[in-house]
């Protein structure tokens, strides 16, 4: 699978005196070599090569490699500075200033300037780009460049957390020659990142190449990485063990259990925490009976978090009750509901149904969704909720809840990086996915989530962001149950990849531009 | 010969039309689109609303039909709504690598076929018939999705004989080209040969019981030239009508085995079009093979013609 082609020794002198810095202790004794080609298996193929109008978490999987973004994030989602090396906001706290680092170049062998930020970030901003990025850069009022290597922002309002929507593939800094002025499609897929595009096979492989003037000093050391999607896990596990993939970035949940149980000196199975993201039963709180506060409760009280948590993730989560990952520096101290059907059953009760109710949860068939919905069907039924599931494929299901036309269903949650992307687009009553808290309509949230946004200290968002948990839980329309683990795999030839939780091959210290490949 | 291949050539022009109605109505009276498909529920409306008009999705479904098909006919497929790639260039790159494997399968299921359908009629009730006709009982019974499994279990992860999954073209490494074709290949043409011996062994057994096998015997012909020049000439029309029919399946119905060994062919493009509701592919590739399929059978036909000369196209 892996052809490693030697260079001359001296031309190994920086790229190993660099990987003392970053490379634990048992590596450094061989150090990295360079050249091979990695090939990864990834779930499904990319929709587009254009970063700004993919919508899709595989944008910034697979195109991570060739686009890169101002800032972006480490392994466990923490800020890391990339295209700009510092930043800060003014005194009137809607002013940010970014400096760009120097002698970055395109693939095309342009430096980067502050006017492809403008370009780029304007091109998200123009709705007729229907960027995915978008929604995140709302706040943005105007752009300005007074040197080559400075971007400021303007914002409209206060906005705390600016500088985390400015990270992951969506918001790729591309130069404004890549883009045709008239038709806003992009010519060629062309950034600063470690490897450049060679070509692009629909649900075969995206091929990559080393980019010899990348910014980071002798790196990076692969010769070339394939990105190739292979949808079944089954097959993806496979064609890591028989080497035909170098490395796969979802193991199957159901064979993790296995395979640390048999290690294999082949390859290597690594956990990441948080990974998957959290799952949630969200009742919609404009459908009765859900509109009333206590049969939210007692069906909430009903429910048995562990369980849940087992059926979605196969072993590989822990119940939790916010929108993080206990591994999440914003997973934040609030007391769980324990699972107690005395107080479910008290509580229908005071709502005026003793001996429950009937109702129907609306269930996406993909995603492992039916298991979560056989599990919580059983649990309600001991209370007297009796829940009829009504199974729907994907693209129908998602039409459904988008009206919010459903009285209960489940989803997963994508893993999140801040507080304000975990909470707002869901419980504000101007949130974009409002309907994933069931439209819980709450002042006290509306207020709070206002000012967690505003806010940039970390403490005083802390105690903002509990208070919204402790909301949260207590209204019960968005019951987050667990959160759950991925696990990657590698062959034991493949060194120096640091998997990130959101699963980007490349970025800041321990993506694609880190890994080598041994004998 | 020229008017049976005209009324030919309308009825599958028909038929293409016909299909390209049923499949577009189908396809959109499936719930959700491909921006549903595409973009789960954690995206906000805005955003499926933008996505959606620039696929031109929120147009009339008629003007969306009329427009597809006034581009069909003048031979543009469409773009991909996955992809923003041309569908028929993609159609273009798929294709041969499925006709590749279903070539292979076909040879495969020949290369069983024959010689063990001609031995099970003339050594008819031995063990060898038995062995013949048990084989080709298991080869049509085994469903691909466990055939392939076992293959890629025996022969990639435990003698490590053949990779388990992938495809390369010929033109860059013919030797690699080959190793990752013969698995799916087998998977394939293994439940060809079972249909296609059980075919031979009754043909064949018919013809001997023939007078002018008789006659060829009698001119003291060795029984191989009888087998090979007389017998399996009249013998192989019906295993012939089975390859057409089956090659046609397998043209748009390797589905399965193209999932499992990940060959990117025209069945895995299909169901990627179904599960993202990516109209324009779909559309395309049911049309492509559809007219293939149409023309296979034209083919079988006139190789009718060929191989008996009592059958005349009228």
């Amino acid at each position: 699978m892996a052809r490693v082609s030697r260079k001359p020794f001296l031309a190994l002198i920086p790229a190993v005196l660099l990987a003392g810095v970053l490379l634990p202790p048992p590596t450094l004794a061989q150090g990295p070599a360079r050249g091979g080609t990695l090939t990864v298996g990834v779930q499904s193929d990319l929709k587009t090569l254009d970063p700004h109008k993919s919508a899709l978490t595989i944008t910034y999987v697979s195109l991570s490699p060739i686009y890169q973004t101002l800032v972006d994030l480490g392994p466990n989602l923490e800020l890391r500075p990339l295209l700009a090396t510092s930043w800060r906001v003014g005194p009137d706290n809607l002013t940010w200033t970014f400096t760009l680092r120097r002698g970055v170049l395109f693939h095309n062998g342009r430096e980067l300037t502050s006017r492809d930020v403008r370009f780029s970030i304007e091109r998200i901003l123009n709705p007729k780009t229907g960027a995915r990025g978008r929604g995140d850069l709302n706040a943005i009022e105007s752009i300005a460049t007074p040197d080559p290597y400075t971007v400021q922002f303007k914002l409209k309002s206060p906005f705390g957390v600016f500088p985390t929507k400015l990270a992951t593939t969506y918001q790729a800094i591309l130069p404004a020659d890549a883009v045709d002025p008239v038709t806003n499609e992009l010519r060629k897929p062309i950034g600063t990142g470690p490897f450049e595009f060679v070509e692009w096979k629909t649900d075969d492989h995206l091929a990559l190449r080393r980019f010899d003037r990348y910014w980071e000093q002798g790196k990076p050391y692969l010769d070339a990485v394939v990105v190739k999607p292979i949808p079944d896990e089954t097959v993806r596990l496979t064609a890591l063990q028989t080497g035909d993939v170098g490395l796969i970035l979802d193991v199957p949940q159901a064979r993790i259990q296995d395979l640390f149980a048999h290690p294999s000196p082949e390859y290597v199975i690594r956990l990441v925490r948080g990974g998957a993201g959290q799952g949630v039963v969200i009742l919609n709180t404009r459908h009765r009976p859900f509109d009333n506060l206590k049969v939210r409760q007692a069906a909430a009280y009903a429910l048995n978090k562990r369980e849940l948590t087992e059926a979605l993730y196969r072993g590989w989560g822990h119940p939790v009750n916010q929108n993080f990952a206990p591994s999440s520096p914003w997973y934040l101290k609030v007391k769980d509901r324990p699972m107690d059907l005395p107080r479910s059953k008290q509580l229908l009760s005071e709502a005026g149904m003793p001996g429950g109710f009937k109702t129907t949860a609306t269930v996406g068939n993909g995603y492992g969704l039916p298991a979560v919905a056989q599990v919580y069907q059983a649990e309600l039924r001991r209370v007297g909720i009796d829940v009829t599931l009504q199974v729907f494929d994907i693209p129908t299901w998602a039409k459904r809840i988008d009206s919010g036309d459903f009285d209960m269903e489940n989803t997963g949650f994508f893993a999140k990086v801040d507080p304000d992307d975990g909470y707002y687009r869901y419980l504000h009553s101007n949130g974009g996915v409002w309907q994933l808290s069931g439209f819980l309509s709450h002042a006290e949230l509306d207020r709070l989530l206002d000012e967690g946004r505003a806010e940039s200290d970390v403490e005083k968002r802390k105690a903002i962001y509990t208070r919204v948990v402790e909301i949260v839980q207590d209204q019960a329309s968005m019951v987050i149950f667990g959160s759950g683990d991925t696990a990657v795999g590698w062959r034991a030839t493949v060194h120096g990849f640091v998997p990130q939780t959101i699963g980007a091959l490349s970025y800041p210290g321990g993506g694609m531009q880190e890994t080598w490949l041994s004998k | 010969m020229v008017r049976y291949l005209e009324t030919r050539v309308l009825a599958l022009l028909l038929v293409l039309l016909l299909m390209s109605v049923v499949v577009f109505s189908f396809l959109h009276l499936t719930p959700g689109d491909p921006v549903d498909a595409m973009l789960g529920v954690e995206v906000e409306q805005e955003t499926k609303q933008g996505l959606r008009h620039e696929l031109g999705l929120d147009r009339p479904l008629l003007a969306q039909y009329a427009l597809w098909m006034g581009r069909a006919l003048r031979g543009d497929l469409g773009t991909s709504i996955r992809s923003r790639q041309g569908v028929s260039a993609i159609i273009g790159e798929k294709l041969p690598i499925t006709l590749e494997l279903t070539l292979a399968a076909s040879g495969v299921g020949l290369a069983i076929a024959l010689p063990a359908g001609v031995l099970a009629a003339v050594r008819r009730s031995s063990t060898l018939d038995l062995g013949a006709m048990g084989v080709a009982l298991g080869g049509v019974s085994i469903p691909s999705f466990s055939l392939g499994v076992m293959l890629i279990l025996l022969f990639a992860l435990h003698w490590r004989i053949f990779p388990a999954i992938g495809y390369i073209p010929w033109s860059r490494d013919p030797a690699g080209a080959l190793r990752h074709l013969v698995l799916p290949a087998i998977t394939l043409g293994l439940g060809l040969a079972g249909a296609l011996t059980r075919m031979v062994r009754s043909g064949v057994l018919e013809e001997l019981g023939r007078e002018y096998v008789r006659t060829a015997r009698a001119k003291g012909l060795p029984p191989s030239m009888v087998i090979t020049r007389h017998v399996l000439r009249n013998a192989l029309l019906p295993a012939l009508t089975v390859l057409g029919v089956q090659i046609s399946v397998l043209l748009g119905g390797a589905v399965i085995t193209e999932q499992i060994f990940a060959w990117p062919g025209v069945g895995q493009l299909a169901v990627q079009a179904v599960l993202s509701r990516d109209y324009p592919v779909l559309q395309g590739t049911i049309l492509v093979i559809a007219a293939i399929a149409t023309l296979v059978q034209l083919a079988v036909d006139l190789a009718y013609a060929l191989m008996d000369p009592r059958i005349r196209l009228a």
